[in-house]
């Protein structure tokens, strides 16, 4: 599978409209590209990214902290 | 069974068969592919996989070692497989060597594995030494993670799609596609949420003004959280428990049905085979009796009427000659007398009366002169004569035709015995026939009973092996059922109480939570509090999302395993249900049959299960998207086709040759059925490869002997 | 009855070549009789209880076919029990008939021989009988070897030979 097809795959889910993140039927056919103002969806990117590449654990935590810490 | 010698078989594409009868070598066949691959053959006692080092000697023939002159014997299976895109061949060799030593033989520790590579237009083979490139071939050849559902034995149908183990669904739909890039992720957002969440809670700690309520508070939490931790181990182990107690409750309930089945075959075959032996000796009996009417019924004269006849033709002649004779006599005499009596009397005849004549002789006096007459005079003689003598005339009749014997009375009961005996052999032919109709019923009655003793004890030891129900476990099986039920009961209501408790501590740990939130002067960060948020949102994605692709890819193997299931059945009327993947409290997925309304159908019988595994694991390969696995390898198994009648044996060969570009069948079920294995040989529907038959060389009964043992390899096609 | 009963005194004799195959099919084998039960002995393809039962079978059977065969001089033979306690004595009676009709012996000068005579002429009944009887012995041997499996697989053999 492409990093693109999972992507995707977690995006069509019920949940991220139920939670307000997306519309209905925008995550439908979206592209790695697409929806990159949402935190959401770049959330979802580094776990793809990071379990693809065989990221740690640690290291994984830590991108994620970069990305969403803020101080 | 013993394969000593060299032995060959040659495979081709279609579906390839070697049918041979139980005992007779299938499953050593098996253990070669195996064991040539990868080193090791399965104890179906132990019910585990073994290395050449553990099982050594037992892997080299008695007969070869027997025979061998010089003190070496060498074992080895040799398999070709072809590379048709890339037109070479790939031949994997494993040897084993042994040696005698006195009366000992004993084997190498170690098996030697030869690989070798050759074009096949070159036929030059090049030995492949490096490992690993002996390891990238053996995986190219047959790759890892399709195996157990390609080469597999009956006995492990079982245990390959037992998915009793929490990975091994898992194992099979990562074989369909990759899941477990899904577990990955989710095992991410677990550690994310979890750690955001104690980020978010050190940082209200750190925030709070009342440290001393904090700590307070912290301390009950901690509590809390520990037994949460607690209570969500107990509930696993809850559904665990439950999980393998309903699994084994439905085995039992299954067996049960088989049960009562043995049971019914049971008593039947003991009333028939009553009933035959009754038959039999009635049959006994009125062979006897046959013999016996030989001569009570006079059957033995039969035909002999012309003796009668030829008898009494001479008796009649005599009766006739005696007659005759008599009556001559009798004229003459009469004759001779009658002139006596006109030569010696005056007087006519009867004067005087007898009774006058009668009384002068007695009174020695003639009456009319008066004149004495004493008796033996002369006198008296005339009066004498007088009287008509008929007795006289007897004597001298019976004196004339005296004989020396008189056989008379002795004849004339030869004759009459035998007009009566004539009698009876007029009607011996329709009493012989009638009797031999009798026989004859019965002579039927007896086969007819046989047949069925026979067919009813077949499948009396059909249903005791398959089902692995003696008549003892039959007996025991509904208070292991209750027993079984009692625990299920029991964990299920362990597992109530803890969801409840856990439903509860979590509630306090909100509260918790809300009152350290309470203590919190100022504002938690935002970005901490969305950072929270989103991180445990993603959580909760992660898990939803991997259901729902777990779900799609159960869905696809489902429909897959549907289809072969149906084609299986195909002709089958009392065929029902949809094969649905269903998941158990152990969390784990069982491969189920459900009727229209998703309702499990209960008391299915030992081979419906394993056409609903077989078809499952032939899902696992075939539904694979966009893979050619089952034209590049090949499927090998001696599936346990029995247990499905015949009408199943054939259809699981039409969907196997449908689904497998080739395959490698072991078969007993077309050993002895001659009529299935003709189909097997002629339905246009299967696609046949080569079909093989391997008997032993020496009969049953002389097996005991291992030295003389040999297999016979025959092509049928 | 006193010429029957006479001839009834006499211990017919069959030849010793013979006396194998009678055994086969006969289940008494020399006045054991109730020892088998008669199941038992059915088993093991023995039609006739007792050794006079085949031995009227055979005389009939020549008799039937007008197949008699001289015993010459010399030959081995072996004697068994009087006709007299042959059973049923219906068919003993009957075949004693079949020999008189066979015979040629003049019903009515047999009644004008001398004693001496009369018992020639019985010897010669007798001798008749076992003729009749051999003739009946050699179907049956010639059936078997032209048909081994004729009394080895056939349960009605003998009812069937009633045919021949």
């Amino acid at each position: 599978m492409t990093r693109e097809q999972i992507l995707r795959l977690y995006l069509e889910d019920e949940l991220l409209v139920q939670k307000g993140y997306l519309k209905e039927g925008e995550g439908v056919d979206a592209k790695w590209a697409d929806h990159r103002n949402k935190k959401i969806v770049e959330v979802i990117k580094f776990a793809i990214e990071g379990v693809i590449n065989g990221d740690s654990q640690t290291m994984m935590t830590r991108k994620i902290n970069q990305f969403l810490d803020k101080d | 069974m013993c394969y000593a010698g060299e032995n060959r078989f040659d495979f081709t594409e279609g579906m390839n068969v070697i049918i041979g009868d139980n005992g007779y070598g299938k499953s050593k066949l098996y253990d070669a592919f195996y064991w040539a691959m990868y080193d090791e053959c399965y104890d179906t006692n132990e019910k585990e996989w073994k290395k050449t080092r553990l099982i050594g000697n037992s892997l080299i023939s008695d007969k070869a070692v027997f025979e061998s002159s010089d003190s070496l014997v060498r074992a080895s299976v040799k398999l070709t497989f072809k590379d048709i895109a890339k037109d070479c061949q790939y031949i994997v060799e494993r040897i084993l060597t042994g040696q005698k030593k006195g009366q000992e033989f004993i084997t190498d520790t170690d098996s030697v594995e030869e690989i070798t590579y050759r074009q096949i237009a070159g036929m030059t083979g090049k030995l492949i030494t490096s490992p690993d490139e002996v390891d990238r071939i053996k995986k190219k050849v047959l790759p890892d993670n399709i195996r157990p559902y390609m080469w597999f034995q009956g006995e492990q149908v079982e245990s390959i799609i037992d998915f009793g183990e929490r990975d091994s669904l898992t194992q099979a739909i990562n074989v369909l596609s990759n899941i477990s890039r899904f577990d990955e992720i989710s095992e991410v957002a677990d550690a994310w949420g979890e750690s955001a969440s104690d980020q978010y809670h050190r940082k209200v700690k750190s925030l709070s003004t009342d440290k001393d309520s904090s700590d307070r508070l912290e301390g009950e939490r901690n509590k809390i959280v520990e037994r949460i931790t607690l209570l969500e181990k107990d509930l696993r182990q809850y559904k665990d428990n439950l999980g393998t107690a309903e699994e084994e409750t439905d085995k039992l309930v299954n067996k049960q049905e088989e049960a009562i089945q043995i049971r019914e075959l049971d008593v039947r075959r003991k009333g028939l085979e009553q009933q035959l032996t009754q038959t039999v000796e009635e049959e006994q009996f009125e062979r006897v009796d046959l013999y016996q009417k030989m001569f009570s019924r006079r059957w033995v004269l039969k035909g002999s009427a012309d003796l009668v006849k030829a008898y009494n033709g001479k008796f009649s002649a005599y009766n006739d000659i005696k007659i005759t004779k008599r009556a001559e006599a009798k004229a003459r005499i009469e004759a001779e007398n009658n002139i006596i009596k006109k030569l010696q009397t005056r007087l006519p005849v009867n004067v005087p009366e007898p009774h006058n004549v009668e009384k002068m002789l007695r009174l020695e006096r003639c009456l009319v002169c008066n004149r004495e007459a004493e008796e033996g005079s002369e006198a008296w003689e005339a009066i004498r004569q007088l009287l008509s003598e008929p007795d006289n005339d007897l004597q001298e009749l019976e004196k004339e035709l005296a004989t020396n014997h008189n056989f008379e009375s002795d004849f004339r009961r030869l004759s009459q015995h035998g007009y009566a005996m004539e009698q009876d052999i007029h009607r011996v032919d329709a009493d012989i026939k009638s009797a031999l109709r009798r026989l004859n019923r019965l002579d039927k009655r007896r086969r007819s009973l046989a047949d069925d003793v026979e067919k009813v004890n077949n499948d009396y030891a059909n249903l005791v092996t398959e089902s692995a129900i003696d008549g003892e476990r039959a007996k025991r099986l509904l208070s292991e059922l209750q027993a079984k039920n009692e625990f299920a009961n029991r964990f299920r209501a362990n597992l109530t109480r803890a969801e409840i408790e856990l439903e509860r501590k979590q509630k306090e740990l909100e509260e918790i939570d809300a009152k350290l939130g309470d203590l919190v002067k100022g504002e938690l960060p935002a970005w901490l509090e969305e950072k929270k948020k989103l991180l445990m949102d993603f959580r909760d994605l992660a898990q939803s999302t991997r259901e729902r692709v777990f779900d799609k890819l159960v869905k696809q193997l489902e429909d897959e395993a549907n289809k072969h299931y149906r084609q299986m059945m195909q002709g089958n009327l009392s065929a029902q249900g949809i094969i649905k993947l269903m998941e158990s409290s152990k969390g784990n997925y069982m491969p189920r049959l459900v009727d229209g309304e998703g309702n499990p159908l209960m008391q299915l019988n030992t081979g419906n299960i394993i056409l609903i595994k077989l078809s499952t694991i032939m899902a696992i390969i075939s539904a694979r998207q966009g893979s050619r696995d089952t034209d590049l390898y090949t499927l090998i198994t001696d599936a346990p086709m029995s247990v499905f009648g015949e009408d199943y044996t054939i259809g699981f060969c039409k969907t196997v040759s449908s689904v497998y570009r080739q395959s490698i069948i072991m078969s007993k079920e077309f050993y002895k059925n001659e009529t299935l294995r003709r189909q097997l040989l002629t339905d246009s529907e299967i696609n046949l490869g080569k079909v093989y038959m391997i008997t032993p060389s020496i009969a049953e009964s002389e097996r005991s002997n291992r030295n003389s043992l040999s297999t016979n390899i025959k092509a049928l096609n | 009855m006193e010429l029957i009963k006479r001839l009834k005194e006499r211990e017919p004799e069959y030849l010793e070549r013979y006396h194998e195959m009678i055994l086969s099919f006969t289940m008494e084998q020399g006045g054991k009789l109730g020892t088998a039960t008669e199941s038992a002995s059915w088993e093991q393809g023995k039609y006739f209880t007792r050794r006079y039962e085949i031995y009227m079978y055979a005389a009939l059977l020549g008799l039937k076919k007008d197949y008699r065969i001289e015993i010459p001089r010399g030959t081995d033979k072996r004697k068994f029990i009087k006709i007299g306690s042959w059973q049923p004595s219906e068919i003993a009676d009957y075949i004693i008939m079949g020999l008189f009709a066979k015979s040629d012996i003049d019903l009515k000068t047999l009644e004008d021989m001398e004693e001496d005579e009369v018992e020639k002429e019985l010897t010669k009944l007798r001798s008749l009988l076992e003729e009749y009887a051999n003739g009946g012995f050699d179907l049956i041997r010639a059936k078997k070897e032209e048909d081994p499996a004729f009394f080895s697989e056939n349960e009605n053999c003998f009812l069937d030979l009633l045919d021949h």
